[in-house]
């Protein structure tokens, strides 16, 4: 569904991306993780068009993004939902306003019911009620704002969905309300989905498939069992990190 | 050198799209009249204060000028001219780049470092036709009505002013500024405005757009933006004022 094709990308005159391969199958959720600076969001930002590489290609659907048209795109995206890190819902917008431009026009003009519904019922899915409708993303806390964006990331009902670090900054309760929720999404979309994360726990619970991103490339592939058992320095010096940081915490 | 090239390219690509996305009104239409409004009513009280001290001042200073040497009646003249041609759309535009300008600026690029312009890429929203347009066509529609207002401000508080500090009487004032009048300079006026609207909003748009890294870099962009906007008004406010030759006799 996704394939990402020797990509190199150089921000800010530092190389980030050296090479990068990686597929996304479909119907599957891949975690990719790495360290802060590794490049995961930059790879992410790729897939949907909003950055394209210096070398290298991604195609989604078979289609290649970087040499796609105004029009090739705009209906690439049609398909794709993004779940952006802090939200990045539209602040002088309401809940409802910031769902119903996720929506197509075309959609609601058909219906005149269809945008009402579409909303409550998305908004269920990530367990929320009608009562933030009306509020403005300030009014509501961080967890419902990274819940709101991941309503309108499926309210679309895409078939690839894109998330950036859905979990970071949750507490425990919306941690595994946001996990149950890309669960739904590949049981009742069928969606294939590609997580930027830093939550080793959430290897286990969502994912299919785990790649780790480190020095610009794609290091290691495999089951998330695969990768907690894995002897790749690269994934134990992540693992290690990780732990040491979650001691420092404790 | 290289950069300015690079800015000078990337503002006219955001140009272009703007003026590709005015043939769908669907999109802007609603946002460009709220944006008018919200522009208009939120410049206003500055736009008043600051002509109006403008009209005073000339009032004034042509009055202990010219006292003994012409006729009363010049100093309507003389502040009609000043005001028409040159001070009230100058403080009208210093005004809006203050208070639209500068909020324009700290909003979009607010936007940018929060991925909110990238997040209405991704849901198929075009971001120059929902935030560049509206606010662009706003400038060139609520510029050139506070101008109107704002003349309007300056030759009262002028009059006002002449008349409790200066010897001119209420009818010379007014005679001076009869005398003065002419439609041409009325409409260059507007037409200043309306173009000092148009750069106020577009730079401060596309310095908004260009801001990186977080709250500093809103800063930065913010700062800049009111740079480029005083610098672009003095530029242009310079490139009219051959225009006035055209006056007819």
């Amino acid at each position: 569904m996704i394939r990402i094709e020797k990509v190199h990308k150089t921000l800010g005159g530092q190389p980030v991306l050296r090479g990068v391969n990686l597929t996304v199958r479909s119907g599957e959720v891949l975690a990719l993780v790495g360290g802060s600076g590794a490049g995961k969001s930059v790879l992410l930002k790729h897939v949907i068009g909003l950055m394209l590489p210096d070398e290298g290609e991604v195609f989604v659907a078979g289609r290649p993004v970087g040499r796609a048209s105004f029009a090739e795109l705009a209906e690439l995206r049609r398909r794709m939902g993004y779940v952006f890190q802090d939200g990045a819902l539209l602040d002088s917008l309401t809940i409802r306003e910031n769902l119903r431009l996720a929506m197509a026009d075309e959609d609601c003009a058909r219906d005149a019911y269809y945008c009402p519904r579409r909303i409550v019922e998305s908004l269920a899915t990530v367990n929320l009620d009608d009562s933030v409708l009306d509020k403005h993303p300030d009014e509501i806390s961080g967890g419902m704002r990274k819940r709101v964006g991941v309503a309108r990331a499926i309210i679309h009902r895409p078939d690839i969905i894109l998330y950036d670090e859905p979990t970071t900054g949750l507490d425990p309760q919306n941690v595994v309300q946001v996990n149950e929720v890309i669960l739904k999404a590949r049981q009742q979309l069928g969606a294939t989905s590609l997580m930027v994360t830093h939550d080793v726990a959430a290897l286990r619970a969502v994912a299919d498939r785990v790649a780790l991103l480190a020095d610009g490339c794609v290091r290691f592939q495999g089951t998330p069992g695969e990768f907690f058992d894995s002897a790749n320095p690269s994934v134990r010096s992540f693992l290690g990190r990780r732990a040491g940081a979650l001691a420092e915490v404790a | 050198m290289r950069r300015i090239l690079e800015h000078l390219g990337r503002s006219s690509l955001l140009a272009a799209a703007v003026v590709s996305a005015l043939p769908h009104p669907q999109h802007w239409l609603a946002g460009a009249f709220e944006e008018a409004r919200r522009q208009a009513y939120g410049a206003l009280p500055l736009v008043l204060f600051l002509t109006g001290l403008g009209g005073a001042v000339t009032s004034q200073q042509t009055g202990y000028q010219f006292e003994g040497v012409l006729p009363y009646w010049v100093i309507g003249s003389v502040v009609a001219a000043s005001v028409i041609t040159e001070l009230a759309p100058l403080l009208t535009g210093i005004a809006l780049v203050g208070v639209v300008g500068a909020r324009i600026a700290a909003e979009l690029g607010a936007m940018e470092v929060t991925e909110q312009v990238d997040a209405l890429e991704v849901i198929g929203r075009d971001p120059v036709t929902y935030l560049v347009v509206p606010r662009v066509l706003a400038g060139l529609l609520a510029a050139p009505v506070l101008v109107a207002l704002a003349l309007a401000a300056s030759l009262f508080a002028g009059w006002g002013v002449a008349v409790l500090v200066t010897p001119v009487t209420s009818a010379e004032f007014w005679f001076g500024v009869r005398y003065y009048m002419r439609d041409f300079p009325l409409f260059f006026a507007l037409i200043k405005g309306a173009a000092f609207g148009l750069s106020i909003t577009f730079i401060a748009s596309y310095v908004g757009l260009q801001a990186r890294g977080g709250s500093r870099g809103v800063g930065r962009a913010t700062t800049r933006a009111v740079v480029a906007m005083v610098s672009a008004l003095l530029v242009l406010d310079t490139l009219f004022a051959p225009l006035l030759k055209l006056v007819p006799s």
